[in-house]
């Protein structure tokens, strides 16, 4: 053989040391268990490893969203403050009419039952506030 | 934070059928050097381990769309973590076969590597001798030789059923521990006869 054969013997060898190709999932099992590997014990070990970063992950996305929800509150109490009574009953007729999304409409209603003429200004803050926080990107979809 | 189509991936991949065959990978890696754990100490399953948590914890990034193959991209990282380990293209951990992120820019010896490339020479030589005799090995070894290396093209090329090849992979397996030690042995062996002439013209030995 040439010594550019062999040379390059090292890198087929380690190819084939390598392949799993055409074994099913149980069959690379088997190669493993048949080394004497207990795959059982290394499975866990992945899924339990895989299991805590995935968790992890969504723990960032929650905090996050968290975060978010706050601020926009925030944000939402800032803008209702400002409001006068007439801005507040047509906000309020708006999200009857489902301007704000079905949860917006359904506080609305309910606040159509207690006749919202007679609700304080600050019951009307914050159920305006509430509508708004509901609404969640509502309004923008219909624009 | 990992994007949420990548987070969804992650969570839909079986990881049972994922990880059980980069262990074979990196196995494979650690076999076609006669080991059975790098000089750390580190088994196959910790190497196979630690890139996976690699991806997860994005300190090697998987971007589905230009790897969709998770499986090739972990062997890729896997590859990475043998060469930071000294596994490197041949008994050579001081060449660096690694780009800048670390990944192996090849498993053959260097064209312009005299020594990595005698050593490949020897390691072939002395395999060669260990399967003659066992003419099923020997013709897994020819087809090796020829450039074969998945096991469904040495059946091909052999006439042995697939099967059969992945049992004589195992044969060859202790084959390959045999030649790496009885070179490392005749490199003592030299190493002790130069240390003795050496001594001889200081004049220092008994």
């Amino acid at each position: 053989m040439s010594k550019n054969e062999q040379v390059k013997f090292w890198g087929h060898l380690t190819e084939f040391f390598c392949s799993n190709e055409g074994l099913s999932k149980n069959e690379v099992r088997k190669e493993l268990e048949a080394d004497g590997i207990d795959v059982d014990d290394y499975l866990a070990n992945v899924h339990s490893m895989v299991r805590r970063s995935l968790q992890a992950e969504w723990r960032k996305r929650a905090t996050l969203e968290r975060s978010l929800r706050e601020k926009k509150s925030d944000r939402l109490l800032e803008d209702v403050a400002v409001m006068n009574t007439e801005q507040l009953m047509l906000l309020i007729s708006d999200a009857r009419d489902g301007k704000y999304g079905p949860t917006g409409q359904e506080l609305a209603i309910a606040c159509r039952n207690e006749s919202c003429e007679q609700m304080q200004p600050e019951d009307l803050k914050a159920l305006a506030h509430d509508i708004l926080q509901s609404s969640d990107g509502v309004e923008e979809e219909q624009e | 934070m990992m994007d949420d189509s990548t987070l969804k991936l992650l969570q839909s991949i079986d990881w049972g059928d994922v990880a059980t065959r980069l262990l074979v990978h990196v196995r494979g890696k650690m076999k076609a050097r006669g080991l059975v754990a790098l000089p750390g100490g580190e088994t196959a399953e910790d190497i196979a381990q630690i890139a996976i948590q690699r991806i997860l914890d994005g300190r090697r990034k998987w971007n589905p769309d230009k790897h969709p193959n998770i499986l090739n991209h972990l062997e890729w990282v896997a590859d990475s973590l043998l060469s930071s380990k000294g596994l490197l293209g041949l008994k050579r951990p001081d060449i660096e076969f690694t780009d800048d992120e670390g990944q192996v820019l090849s498993d053959y010896p260097q064209p312009d590597d005299p020594a990595a490339n005698n050593y490949a020479v020897d390691f072939a030589t002395a395999l060669k001798e260990l399967v003659s005799g066992d003419s099923e090995l020997e013709e897994v070894y020819t087809a090796l030789l020829l450039g074969f290396s998945k096991p469904q093209k040495v059946a091909d090329e052999t006439g042995l059923k697939v099967t059969r090849v992945y049992e004589l992979r195992r044969k060859m397996e202790s084959r390959v521990k045999r030649a790496v030690e009885s070179i490392s042995e005749k490199e003592q062996r030299g190493t002790t006869d130069e240390q003795e002439r050496a001594g001889e013209v200081l004049g220092t030995s008994d």
